[in-house]
């Protein structure tokens, strides 16, 4: 890694806030607003003139989703979602890392695993919710099972792929000149492997949160889901609409916003990362 | 690229060889040491904990067995199938034109882009929710649900399957005043049918997943519901059993009928990559 000295000077010549206003000014000045403008304006016209109870307009969605956010129920319910996503994305994390290691380093492991891989990879994440809500009733157990079973297949296939991309040639190189061992994990594996690993994070945290949310629908006293199944029992289709913005919102910020660009950070001395599903 | 090119064995050998060679790396591979541990390790588990929540393997495949020969499972299937074809059909034609013209102008793009990476993001749980409040029991809410979860999936297969056509056979093609049906025929299409085959295979997953979803709020008959109806009654053995099946219809189609139909026409491209 210090073999190159030679450091060049960084590209960004005008101060971070000009840098900063000028990014700002190119997010408010695009034509994405236009689509939303019109998709907002048909909708609410739609709504007005067929004037059919059920069906809210854009105007009442927004509103219901900003009383949520400043009630602080929106808060609320997010915490004790992510507590549980985090739970049991974790373990997700845990036992995808184990089965990608071994189907990506070994044939036998991979034959054995493989079959339990696919069919997890294409059970909905429904059928675990309705499971584990029936198994272990409310309470923390289910959804961090329903969020365990339903992960841990797209974490390891992707750790998989990463294993099998890891440089065959130089980990032989480094077993002719004895490179020892923590160094050859430090900097072979390691640096190989984790961009996989954060496309692992990236696919497998969104499976995690939409798992989370169903399981909650079915069998929970609190979180997104439970405030979505609520909303659904009263017929009232502003709320579900406006959970739904604002769980994608969410959903999109942590992608965009945490995981996109920590991927992108490490995986820039690669050219291009094949995500797997 | 290694420097000598060596024929692979099999292609020297008989097709009766092949096959046979074949059969014996199935029947030997580890996947049924797989299988039987997890279902001795199932076994002995619901053995000791002996409650109803916890079926035995054997309890589920008796189900499951139950269910495909008294007809019923055909039956469902075939219910839902049909508002998967419908919803699933509107979802291509939709996902195509708005892929295209993704695809083919920057403007488009712009327009388009936060609205299909927004329904990537929304869960189908609530345009399963939104359409059953809005259309009721009717065949419009598993069509509409379905529409709007899978068509991003279609799209943004589409856009790279557009981008990833190559500008400069179609500069040469203009040069040379080839027709445009040529060019369709010749060019865009063998270029794009991967993309849209992987669009489709992935949209298929997402929209069969979404149709079972809107049928556990909101219909009386489809694989959906009858795993609801278990779900009510508290049989984890009818679930099981309803969850095998679903599955089992997923892997066949997936990798029975599309995957092999992908393969066979991208076999001229070396690798195509997916999106999402």
């Amino acid at each position: 890694m210090s073999l190159v000295a030679d450091t060049s000077v960084p590209a960004s010549q005008p101060t971070w806030a000009g840098q900063l206003a000028e990014s700002l000014r190119r997010f408010f000045l695009h034509r994405r607003w236009i689509t939303f403008i019109v998709i907002g304006v048909v909708w609410q016209v739609t709504a007005m003139t067929a004037n059919i109870g059920l069906f809210p307009t854009p105007i009442t969605v927004i509103a219901t989703s900003w009383q949520y956010v400043i009630t602080g129920l929106f808060f609320s319910e997010l915490g004790i979602s992510m507590l549980r996503i985090i739970l049991g994305f974790s373990a997700a994390l845990l036992i995808g890392l184990i089965v990608g290691i071994l189907m990506g380093s070994r044939r036998f492991w991979d034959e054995f695993f493989q079959d339990f891989v696919i069919l997890g990879l294409s059970l909905p994440g429904l059928i675990y919710a309705l499971l584990c809500v029936m198994v272990f009733g409310i309470g923390l157990t289910a959804p961090v099972m329903a969020i365990i079973l339903a992960t841990y297949p797209f974490v390891a296939v992707n750790i998989r792929e990463g294993v099998k991309a890891i440089d065959k040639e130089l980990l032989d190189m480094s077993r002719v000149y004895t490179v020892d061992r923590w160094r050859l994990v430090r900097q072979l594996i390691l640096p190989s492997l984790l961009p996989f690993i954060l496309a692992a994070i990236r696919v497998g945290f969104t499976v995690a949160w939409k798992v989370s949310v169903l399981t909650e629908v079915f069998g929970g006293d609190s979180g997104i889901g439970y405030q979505i199944r609520v909303d659904f029992a009263s017929f009232k289709m502003r709320g579900v609409l406006g959970w739904g913005i604002l769980f994608g919102m969410v959903m999109l910020a942590i992608e965009y916003g945490l995981l996109v660009p920590a991927e992108q950070h490490f995986a820039r001395w690669r050219a291009k990362v094949k995500e797997v599903i | 690229m290694e420097a000598i090119t060596a024929t692979p064995v099999s292609s020297r050998l008989g097709w009766s060889d092949r096959l046979g060679q074949s059969l014996k790396r199935f029947i030997l591979s580890p996947r049924w040491l797989a299988i039987v541990v997890a279902l001795v390790v199932w076994q002995i588990y619901a053995d000791y904990r002996d409650t109803r929540l916890i079926p035995t393997p054997i309890r589920v495949f008796t189900k499951l067995y139950e269910i495909v020969v008294s007809g019923l499972f055909f039956e469902e299937l075939a219910a839902s199938m049909v508002r998967i074809a419908i919803g699933f059909g509107a979802a291509l034609l939709v996902g195509l034109i708005i892929g295209i013209l993704m695809g083919s102008r920057d403007s488009w793009n712009d327009y388009l882009k936060d609205l299909v990476t927004f329904g990537l993001a929304m869960p189908g749980l609530i345009y399963a929710l939104v359409a059953v409040l809005f259309f009721g029991l009717s065949l419009w809410a598993p069509v509409t649900a379905i529409l709007a979860t899978s068509y991003p999936f279609v799209a943004v297969n589409i856009r790279e399957g557009v981008k990833a056509i190559s500008k400069e056979l179609l500069d040469m093609s203009r040069v040379y005043q080839v027709k445009r049906s040529k060019v369709v025929l010749q060019i865009i299409l063998p270029s794009l049918l991967p993309f849209a085959l992987a669009g489709f295979r992935l949209g298929f997953a997402i929209a069969w997943k979404a149709s079972t979803l809107v049928e556990l709020f909101g219909a009386t008959n489809g694989i959906g519901w009858q795993i609801r109806a278990s779900f009510d009654e508290f049989s984890v053995h009818g679930m099981l059993a309803w969850a095998l099946l679903f599955g089992l219809v997923m892997l066949f189609i997936e990798y029975g009928i599309l995957l092999p139909i992908e393969r066979y026409f991208g076999r001229w491209r070396p690798k195509v990559k997916q999106v999402m």
